[in-house]
């Protein structure tokens, strides 16, 4: 049996008196993709930023191989071997694409960050290993360009990229597809299935054929609970999910 | 002038500066000037051009830096280097200390926090009166002499002396803090700036850099300060207060944000209009304030910006024809 790369035990985040989240409980386990589906709301997001350390949970644990990181700081996460990818595009929109994911490489190695009396090498491992994450994506020939100019699906795509980077051994993509074209979704349908080579993917996705396609395991939310976990089969055949998505209105 | 551009060239570059400016200005004081304000409107870059940190209270560490030069100068005799260095500890300390607080908050309240740190600062050198003069500031400060140890001391007195003084630390600092933007630290501080949460998701812990960048700026500020002293042989009041902030921050963004050479064209634009100006209309400040409007709506990145795209544009016109058969034969 494969181990779990990651554990979340009970987790809850409260706003005020809201539950965004309400005992969560969720297991990822080590090399397959595992996506988190739910209605607008159901606070898919809000579980990926307690995960990222973006937020802090009010309660309940989260383990990653083995080791409680609860507490741990959002900049300190990507060092643990936790990447993550934005829901909205997030980049730095007036750099080129090689310094959007050399400097994501560079954040690794936060001694490197205090040299301030040699420029930048043009040689140093992060622009190799910047250009393998572009040639993985099939976007070498946009390493010179800005990344406010590139479309919306390469945009998408980089975001990825710099997630890479740190070669993270658990993946968190927020809908990778947001706001993608429909043509755009088989090219991230298929990076997704190389990467999960190479890392766990744990991801938040609307797209139901992105999900049925690569996918082995899905835990649907609602109202910040967990309300059904299993393969996209059992899921898909499950009736609280099917009253969840598709309302009173049955 | 870009990200790829030698030091060396750089350095040249500042180098002949630094020698034809007194000529050209006719006048080594406003040459020694022009270059001190450079120095003070750097330090302002740094936060505002480089990392999009909006800083307030600058006046605060270049106020630092005149009265901790001055004070080591008039009580304990000390020469250049050891003042400049009490220069550098004041203001880089003060900076860390309010950077480390000011950071706290983001936009609008973090340039309120820098702005009351810098009021602070006055209200503390106003009342302090026995140390700092008060409203009379320091009077009679001297131009510590270069004493090296090896070499017999070399007076700065002299007007010129003093300006080669200023030209070779101006020139030392702009070359270093020119490596510094450059440097795997300036990209960070890039990143802070285009994108602050995703610096901090991709694993940089963003509120230690501002604070190193707040102690490189306050270092910087502070040199300019305590030269600023010694060539006027005065620390007044008003060096610590709020218009020196304005007027730093006024040159900072009037030459260019995000480059050094913005801050020369600033700190030159301003201070050579104030001498020319002031003598044929008291009132000259309003004309600086519709060169600023001017800017700020058609030339965003300042002046400096506006030169190089003029100079591209004759550059350009000149070689339409040999850029475009380069291109083509690129893809």
């Amino acid at each position: 049996m494969i181990e779990p790369i990651l554990e979340v035990k009970s987790l809850s985040k409260r706003y005020g008196d809201f539950y965004a989240n309400r005992n969560v409980d969720l297991k990822v386990m080590a090399d397959t993709v595992h996506a988190v589906i739910g209605p607008n709301g159901a606070g898919k997001t809000t579980l990926f930023n307690c995960l990222a350390g973006a937020v802090a949970t009010s309660d309940g644990h989260i383990f990653f191989e083995e080791n409680e990181i609860t507490g741990e700081a959002e900049h300190a996460r990507p060092v643990l071997g936790i990447g993550r990818s934005f829901q909205i595009t997030s980049l730095f929109p007036g750099l080129s694409v090689l310094e959007n994911l050399r400097l994501a490489g560079q954040a690794l190695k936060p001694a490197q960050g205090l040299v301030f009396w040699h420029p930048v090498p043009h040689d140093c491992p992060d622009i190799f290993h910047a250009h393998e994450v572009l040639e993985r994506m099939g976007m070498q020939h946009l390493a010179q360009k800005e990344a406010e100019t590139l479309s919306h699906g390469q945009q998408r795509m980089l975001e990825i990229g710099m997630a890479l980077m740190a070669r993270p051994r658990l993946l968190l993509l927020d809908e990778p597809t947001s706001g993608m074209g429909v043509d755009d979704i088989p090219q991230v349908i298929s990076l997704i299935k190389k990467l999960r080579e190479i890392c766990t993917i744990l991801l938040i996705e609307h797209n139901v054929g992105l999900v049925a396609e690569v996918c082995d395991r899905v835990t649907v939310l609602q109202n910040g609970e967990v309300i059904a976990d299993g393969t996209p089969g059992e899921v898909a055949a499950n009736e609280k999910v099917k009253l969840a998505y598709l309302g009173e209105a049955l | 002038m870009n990200k790829h551009t030698p030091i060396s060239i750089h350095f040249i570059a500042v180098a002949v500066l630094a020698c034809v400016l007194p000529v050209a200005l006719q006048s080594p004081i406003l040459a020694a000037e022009v270059l001190i304000f450079a120095l003070a409107a750097i330090g302002c870059n740094l936060l505002l051009g480089y990392t999009g940190l909006l800083p307030f209270g600058q006046a605060l560490f270049f106020g630092a830096g005149a009265y901790a030069a001055s004070l080591s100068a008039i009580h304990w005799q000390s020469s250049m280097l050891p003042c400049l260095l009490f220069a550098i500890l004041a203001g880089g300390l003060l900076a860390i200390a309010v950077g480390y607080l000011s950071i706290r908050r983001q936009g609008i309240y973090f340039v309120m926090l820098t702005l009351a740190f810098g009021q602070l600062g006055y209200f503390i050198a106003y009342l302090a009166e026995g140390i700092t003069g008060g409203e009379d500031g320091l009077l009679d400060v001297p131009r510590a002499a270069l004493d090296l140890w090896i070499v017999p001391a070399i007076s700065l007195d002299s007007d010129w002396a003093f300006y080669g003084w200023v030209a070779l630390v101006f020139v030392v600092s702009f070359i270093s803090l020119q490596r510094l933007v450059d440097s795997p630290l300036g990209s960070v501080l890039q990143a802070i700036k285009q994108n602050e949460q995703r610096a901090i998701a991709i694993g940089y812990q963003v509120r230690f850099y501002k604070i190193a960048v707040f102690a490189f700026s306050g270092i910087v500020t502070a040199l300019a300060g305590a030269l600023y002293a010694m060539l006027l042989n005065f620390a007044p009041l008003s060096n610590i207060d709020i218009e020196t902030s304005e007027v730093i921050i006024f040159m900072c963004v009037l030459g260019g944000l995000g480059s050094l050479y913005g801050s020369i064209v600033g700190a030159g634009v301003y201070l050579v209009a104030s001498e020319m100006l002031s003598d044929i209309w008291p009132r000259w400040m309003l004309l600086l304030g519709l060169l600023m409007i001017f800017v700020m709506l058609f030339a965003r990145g300042g002046l400096w910006l506006g030169l190089k795209l003029l100079w591209q544009g004759v550059k350009g016109y000149g070689q339409d024809k040999k850029v475009k058969k380069v291109e083509v034969s690129h893809d």
